[in-house]
């Protein structure tokens, strides 16, 4: 190994309001090895990735490529200087031909103002053969699978003389061929001296692929591993680090009725989910932890029936005995979404339409007229019981804080008391406060016989919320435990691949 | 071969002939049409009707070799037929004015379309407001702008040596068609064999990546967007030297017809495809093809619209079809 680095980062610090993203991080990658990034959702990772392929400005520190301090002012920049960035969703033009997707390259080759094609042709041939001798420079780009894109991709970055090759989550939608080939690959990378950084959630990959790794918790760039001479517990430690103790449960669990409510058999379904099964009590709180593309949302959304199953049941509880074959989620389900402000809420209106809606239907005469009286005192019931801080029903929620925006989503659905709350992530972004009227709020539903699914990134709150966690990895479930018995790193490592049993 | 691999050609089969038909649909329904028409009446396809259809189209295939650089980048300019209008009328009035010679009134009518065309194109992309909308305001004030320019006399007539231009022919074809063709395949070998050309597929396909892997996308827009004023005013003026005159209703409603025949011609209303020649030159005649044909069988005029909108209609619908199989390869 050559004795410079090819790329060295040195103390970046990145904050966004509220949010230090990156602090005084430093890392040396030297050619000729792969390195991998490594980190919880929301350690920092896509932040770097974003600083070094120039989609970000750092607020300090200062990125150093072949001993010469750089700046990037675009994507663009960032290329020109020497990194080039595999994004997860390629960035290829399907309609035109391999060829003409190095173009950016070889704009110089030319006479009188047209381009030499037979010379571009045979340069473009000349790249790829050497990765993928099928794949031919007047191909269309669109007619090629997955991985030959990629291929594709690869090599325009070579052609652009990159010398450092970010790859994030590439193997996210290859097969496992074509994931064995993208690893030759990159063992062809390493030994022609390019510098590679390889971000990915898999502990397999880290191994298979890696010399090195960086770890970041919390923006900060908490150890430096050498792949060689460490396992996978110790990456989980420096991970998780200080978070790194047993859970010993508060909440107690003597609402749950023994009363299933909500039954999963073997589901699999159009959006992926495959063989999930679990069923929910009544008053029993279940929490869904993975870590992004494990299925999360895949799988709320084939609850809820969003997406069709393909095979396997789905049955509810329904007048006393459990039925399949849901028709309408709204009956039975209460849903908060992700992203409370872009799916959840109706900005520009009211405090008292934003929770009426939700039981619109109820709240109105035969002929559809609303009941103006009713849906008031309705809505002021629902103000009161979830603590809502507002001025006034006919205020804006626009203006309303995160938390109370969350609780007006939330008492929305409780007029129309459903059997099942289904919450993703429902203190995202919420600070302490917020978050714990939240948790307050989730607990008063089960004491009534209500039953929630929770799904959060944040796996201290699922430790102290949830009776059931459920780990979600590739799209099934990897690990199903009581909170009791959960433990941090074995929940971290099913999430990571790792099925560390039942 | 295994089985899944025989189940996998056919369906790769099926989606090749699928996707044959659909791209060249329009060229069988032009064969089919000039077929039907030619059994109607024998004089449909006599030299002279088939010199006249090309010479109606001629000032379309001007206008198109601007819209169709904006369409396959993934936009739209609304405004063209306004633009034309001003234009022709700015020097059109010039010139019955005593401003200008008419060799300045003409090279003044290209100044104007480029201009108005820059200005789209700043709009556009400095305050990065939509092109439908930026574009529809030139295509209603440009209209407004372009009465009030002609309010006095309600016509501005221009001089004899302009309306001659339009009688030239060589051969049997007209000298303004040659040169419509000409242009349009040297701007086709252009688009498909310069790096700007190749740019401009690219933002059509995918405006991000175009912009990470290097491509100035606000310069090429900028530059389209003032072609495209220009070429409407080139086909303005081929139009003016055949109609004598600028009135109220002049170029009114090109753009809707320049966008349809672009579109019957293959170039895709998603961007990132399609050719002028010979795409967008079929769909030009197809349309002036129904229009001359359905006069010469003496249909009722109340007949064309129809049939206009059902041939664009198809024309979209196979285009949307088109996007979708792309999509499922």
């Amino acid at each position: 190994m050559k004795t410079e680095p090819v790329i060295e980062i040195n103390k970046i610090s990145k904050s966004f309001p509220g949010v230090q993203a990156l602090k005084d991080v430093s890392m040396k990658i030297y050619p000729g090895e792969v390195v991998s990034i490594i980190g919880q959702n929301g350690a920092g990772k896509s932040t770097l990735m974003n600083v070094l392929g120039g989609i970000l400005k750092p607020d300090s520190g200062e990125i150093i490529i072949d001993g010469n301090p750089v700046n990037f002012k675009s994507p663009m920049d960032s290329t020109r200087k020497g990194i080039a960035y595999i994004h997860q969703e390629l960035a290829l033009f399907n309609n035109l031909t391999v060829a003409e997707n190095f173009l950016n390259n070889f704009e110089s080759i030319k006479f009188l103002g047209l381009l030499k094609y037979a010379k571009i042709k045979k340069l473009s041939n000349e790249i790829i053969k050497g990765f993928d001798p099928s794949i031919k420079a007047n191909m269309r780009v669109g007619d090629l699978s997955v991985g030959q894109k990629q291929v594709v991709e690869i090599s325009r970055a070579i052609c652009s003389k990159a010398r450092v090759i970010i790859f994030d989550e590439p193997t996210a939608s290859l097969t496992s061929k074509e994931k064995e080939k993208l690893f030759e690959l990159i063992d062809f990378l390493k030994k022609k001296d390019y510098a590679i950084i390889y971000i990915t959630h898999l502990f397999e990959e880290i191994f298979r692929i890696s010399d090195r790794a960086y770890v970041l918790r919390d923006g900060k760039c908490v150890g430096e591993v050498n792949i060689k001479q460490t396992n996978l517990k110790e990456i989980v430690k420096l991970m998780l680090g200080k978070y790194l103790k047993e859970y010993i449960g508060k909440t107690d669990s003597s609402n749950i009725k023994d009363e299933e409510v909500l039954v999963l058999k073997n589901v699999n379904s159009e959006n992926g989910i495959r063989d999930i099964s679990f069923s929910l009590r009544a008053g029993e709180k279940i929490g869904i932890w993975g870590l992004l593309g494990s299925g999360r949302t895949e799988l709320l959304r084939t609850i809820l029936g969003f997406d069709k199953i393909t095979s396997g049941s789905i049955s509810i509880r329904d007048n006393g005995s459990l039925k399949s074959g849901i028709k309408h989620f709204s009956k039975y389900f209460g849903y908060v979404p992700e992203n409370r402000r872009e799916e959840g809420l109706f900005l520009p209106l009211s405090v008292l339409q934003n929770i009426s809606i939700g039981n619109i239907k109820n709240l109105s005469s035969r002929f559809g007229f609303i009941r103006k009286r009713k849906e008031k005192d309705k809505t002021d019931q629902a103000v009161k019981d979830f603590n809502i801080i507002i001025s006034d029903l006919r205020q804006s929620v626009e203006n309303l804080s995160g938390g109370n925006q969350q609780k007006v989503i939330l008492s929305r659905w409780l007029l129309y008391t459903p059997k099942v709350f289904i919450l993703d992530d429902p203190t995202k972004g919420l600070d302490v406060g917020a978050k714990s009227e939240v948790h307050r709020i989730i607990n008063d539903l089960t004491e009534k016989g209500i039953s929630v699914i929770i799904v959060s990134s944040d796996i201290d709150e699922l430790l102290n919320l949830s009776d059931r966690i459920l780990v979600l990895y590739d799209k099934r479930i990897a690990l199903s435990t009581k909170r009791e018995k959960a433990k941090k790193e074995l929940l971290m490592q099913a999430a990571m691949g790792h099925g560390a049993g039942k | 071969m295994t089985d899944a691999s025989l189940i996998n050609n056919r369906r790769s089969l099926r989606i090749k002939t699928t996707n044959f038909l659909l791209n060249y649909l329009f060229y069988l329904i032009f064969i089919l049409v000039f077929i039907f028409f030619s059994l109607s009446n024998e004089q449909f396809y006599s030299i002279s009707n088939i010199s006249t259809i090309l010479l109606q189209s001629a000032p379309y295939m001007f206008l198109v070799c601007g819209m169709s650089l904006v369409m396959i980048s993934g936009d739209f300019d609304i405004s063209v037929g306004s633009v034309a209008f001003i234009s022709v009328s700015v020097g059109a009035l010039a010139v019955e004015m005593g401003f200008a010679n008419t060799i300045l009134g003409v090279l003044l009518m290209f100044i104007t379309g480029s201009l108005l065309g820059l200005i789209n194109g700043l709009l556009i992309t400095r305050l990065k407001i939509p092109a439908f909308i930026v574009t529809l305001g030139i295509l209603i004030g440009g209209r407004g702008l372009g009465l009030i320019l002609i309010a006095e006399k309600g016509y501005i007539f221009i001089p004899e040596s302009l309306t001659n231009l339009s009688k030239i022919k060589a051969g049997p074809i007209f000298i303004e068609v040659i040169a419509a063709i000409i242009l349009m395949a040297i701007i086709q070998v252009y688009l498909r064999r310069s790096s700007l050309g190749i740019k401009i597929f690219a933002i059509g396909d995918n405006e991000n990546a175009a912009q990470n892997v290097g491509v100035n996308v606000r310069q090429v827009k900028l530059l389209l967007f003032t072609l495209s004023g220009f070429f409407a005013s080139l086909g303005g003026f081929i139009y003016l030297t055949q109609a004598g005159n600028v009135h109220a209703q002049f170029a009114s409603g090109w753009e809707f017809t320049a966008i349809s025949m672009v579109v019957i011609g293959g170039i895709s209303l998603y961007g990132g495809a399609g050719s002028l020649v010979p795409g967008a030159l079929i769909g030009i005649i197809l349309i002036i093809m129904i229009d001359n044909g359905l006069n010469i069988i003496g249909a009722s005029p109340y007949l064309y619209p129809f049939i206009k909108g059902l041939i664009i209609f198809v024309a979209i619908f196979a285009d949307s079809l088109k996007n979708l199989y792309r999509k499922k390869l």
